[in-house]
């Protein structure tokens, strides 16, 4: 072959096939769903592509159960100023029943299926503290933080028609009994008193009386335990135990500046200014032995648990408590961020059970800790914004 | 005659005097006794006994402490010890045993029957519902004083004791009173003042004395903020707060202001940025704050009894709207 041929047959070769590019890139593109770029059906070559599906085993529809339930958890979004568990039967679910802060509009939530529900619409301005009878069926609401300083009792008997009234006494500090007897101290000119109502009669027992005013309860919980009465705490200031025996007043050998104290029926656990420094105590109620805790004891950050005694669970931030504790707390100048403790005076022992800051990324100042009836729960407060949270042990 | 003369030196001499040296102590040329630190213990409290022979030739001589009759292992030759006091209403003897080196023994005791007075301190001075905490004494302010006496078993009859109340070594009340168990006084002068307390049975003999400092803080003034709906907050302002909304509604609280004071001769004054705001509201510790469009304000509070001068505060914080 001659060489000129050869050059004339590859340069038709290279007009052929620049031809094609450029035919491709004009025309080539899909029009219409299922064409491919570039794929002009040539010798049978078509666009559709069979799928075959991968052979699978048929699963019959089943609910989702979320069994990775977060342990520590945040029940409102709402300021509480008062709950408490309930349960009808070990069987049945549990249900948390709480008041609002500023109204007193009292809810519940079901704590199996999160349902919440609102119990009363009786409006208690200027609400600030509640408490729950252990039936469920009363409720003592303080109104008025700013001039008045009213207690109302509230019915829950008949949800459909909730009654509310005041109670016509000086009401300090109150709580309920294990019966459903209103407990609460009156201020008098000579002192204070402590007193038993009970809300359906509406009979009044005295319990004591001590020669002064500014006084902090610790209310006997369980029936068996005696109540204790000291005077409220200041780090300035010298605090005693005083026992309420029978009528009488029994002073307990625990004193001290800034004292304050948490009792079950064998133990008293109680913090107090030693060496500009608080420090925590125990004293064994049938020894007469007193023992360092492990940690700071705090009573509104800590529970003693119903089926021991010498177990408690405490709100607890390892840091140095100024010699300023528990004033400045108080106050509201101070804020822990706490980790949750399990606390056993028999091994004198402490164990963190959980940081919130490291599980749900939240600091939280604990206060009005308490603990449910099978000891499974525990609740409380943030003091920061008056949450309600609930802790599964 | 030399037997009557024997007789009368037996009689008169050495045992006879052996048993003066054992009940007045003065065989030695003086007196012996035991100094208790405190004098009055209370239950428990740690005491420190010490030998007081300094009016006695002593020289030489062995001393042994004994406790409720028990000899004190490791007490030999030691001027004080140290123990804890019993319980309420249990008795403690201590006795110090002087032994001369010519074998004359001289006994000091002591006894010690603890009893609790506490005496409570209850400023009449402001902190609000929330407040868990004890109000402080300010100068110039009341301060009620309760003295409780205690036994094993209960709370002791006022009637049974006579007090005798001291403010910084001057008598309070006229002297001492029978039942006397409460008494008020007036903060002075000083960051710290000294009550004494001494408490006497019917006998007049003094059962106890108590020594307590009554503390003289100022006025702490605390800011809150206040939902319409969920009332005040629990923790304070502090130094800033970020506004969220248009306006927040701030509550001053004076911590410790004398009570006589609230609702009575007060000046209370708000500023933001400095300019002072009048008082629209029922409220003189409410104020209302709006945002400014953005940056810092500066919200400051003051406070003084117009009855008491020195009874006074202020303080500031920051809005950021």
């Amino acid at each position: 072959m001659k060489r000129s041929t050869f050059i004339i047959i590859g340069f038709i070769i290279i007009i052929l096939l620049l031809a094609f590019w450029l035919y491709s890139l004009f025309y080539g593109t899909p029009q219409k769903v299922g064409e491919i770029f570039t794929n002009f059906g040539f010798w049978g070559n078509s666009s559709v592509v069979e799928v075959v599906p991968v052979a699978t085993t048929t699963v019959p529809e089943a609910p989702i159960v979320d069994v990775v339930t977060v342990k520590l958890r945040q029940l409102t979004t709402r300021p509480v100023i008062g709950f408490r568990e309930f349960q009808a039967t070990t069987t049945e679910p549990k249900f948390i029943t709480y008041a609002e802060a500023g109204t007193g509009h009292i809810y519940t939530i079901n704590l199996t299926s999160g349902e919440e529900i609102r119990v009363s619409n009786v409006t208690i301005p200027t609400a600030e503290t509640a408490v729950f009878s252990a039936s469920g069926r009363f409720v003592a609401v303080r109104s008025g933080f700013t001039n008045k300083n009213e207690v109302l009792l509230v019915d829950l008997n008949d949800l459909s028609s909730v009654k509310s009234e005041v109670l016509p006494y000086n009401i300090d500090n109150f709580t309920f009994s294990v019966t459903d007897e209103l407990l609460f101290t009156e201020i008098t000119t000579t002192g204070a008193r402590g007193r038993a109502l009970n809300p359906s009669t509406k009979a009044v027992r005295e319990i004591f009386t001590v020669p002064f005013q500014a006084i902090t309860m610790v209310w006997s919980q369980d029936g068996v335990t005696p109540h204790y009465v000291y005077p409220k705490a200041s780090s300035r200031l010298l605090g005693f135990l005083y026992a309420v025996s029978g009528g009488s007043i029994i002073r307990m050998p625990i004193s001290g500046s800034g004292l304050t104290a948490k009792a079950s029926a064998d133990y008293i656990g109680f913090s107090k200014l030693v060496n500009l420094n608080q420090q925590s105590f125990f004293y064994n109620t049938k020894t007469g032995m007193v023992s360092s805790a492990p940690i700071m004891l705090t009573p509104e950050k800590c529970v003693f648990t119903h089926r021991n005694n010498a177990t408690l669970y405490c709100g607890y931030e390892i840091t140095d408590y100024p010699y300023t504790f528990p004033d400045d707390w108080y106050k509201g100048t101070k804020i822990f961020s706490d980790r949750i403790w399990s606390i056993n005076f028999n091994t004198q022992s402490a164990t963190q059970i959980i940081s919130p800051p490291v599980s749900v990324g939240r600091e939280l100042d604990i206060t009005d800790m308490s603990i449910g009836l099978d000891d499974k729960m525990l609740y409380f407060t943030n003091k920061n914004d008056r949450t309600l949270w609930l802790y599964e042990i | 005659m030399r037997f009557l003369l024997l007789l009368t030196l037996v009689l008169l001499g050495t045992p006879a005097g052996l048993i003066k040296a054992q009940f007045s102590g003065d065989v030695l040329g003086g007196q012996l006794s035991i100094v208790l630190d405190p004098q009055y213990p209370g239950p428990r409290d740690l005491v420190t006994a010490t030998l007081d022979d300094y009016s006695l030739d002593a020289g030489g001589a062995t001393i042994a402490w004994f406790i409720d009759q028990q000899f004190i292992p490791g007490s030999e030759n030691k001027r004080s010890i140290s123990f804890t006091a019993g319980d309420v209403g249990s008795k403690t003897k201590i006795e110090a045993r002087l032994t001369s080196i010519n074998g004359q023994t001289m006994v000091a005791t002591q006894s010690i029957k603890p009893l609790y007075v506490d005496i409570i301190i209850e400023p009449q001075t402001y902190t609000p519902i929330f407040y868990a905490g004890r109000a402080l004494p300010i100068y110039g302010s009341t301060v009620f004083l309760t003295a409780l006496v205690g036994t094993a078993t209960s709370l002791a009859n006022n009637s049974e004791y006579t007090y005798n109340w001291k403010l910084n070594d001057k008598t309070l009340g006229g002297g001492s009173i029978r039942g006397g168990n409460k008494i008020s006084l007036m903060v002075p002068h000083g960051r710290s003042n000294i009550v004494t307390l001494s408490v006497a049975d019917f006998n007049g003999q003094t059962v106890a004395r108590r020594l307590i400092e009554i503390p003289s803080v100022d006025i702490d003034v605390q800011f809150y903020e206040i939902s319409t709906l969920y009332g005040i907050a629990h923790k304070t302002v502090g130094d800033s707060l970020n506004l969220i909304g248009n306006s927040t509604t701030i509550k001053a609280v004076p911590y410790n202001l004398d009570l006589r004071s609230v609702g009575g001769d007060l000046f209370t004054e708000w500023q933001i940025d400095g300019l002072k705001q009048k008082n629209t509201g029922s409220d003189p510790f409410e104020i209302t704050v709006y945002g400014q469009g953005g940056g810092l304000t500066n919200i400051t509070f003051k406070v003084r009894n117009l009855s008491e001068l020195l009874q006074g505060d202020e303080n500031s914080f920051q809005i950021q709207s």
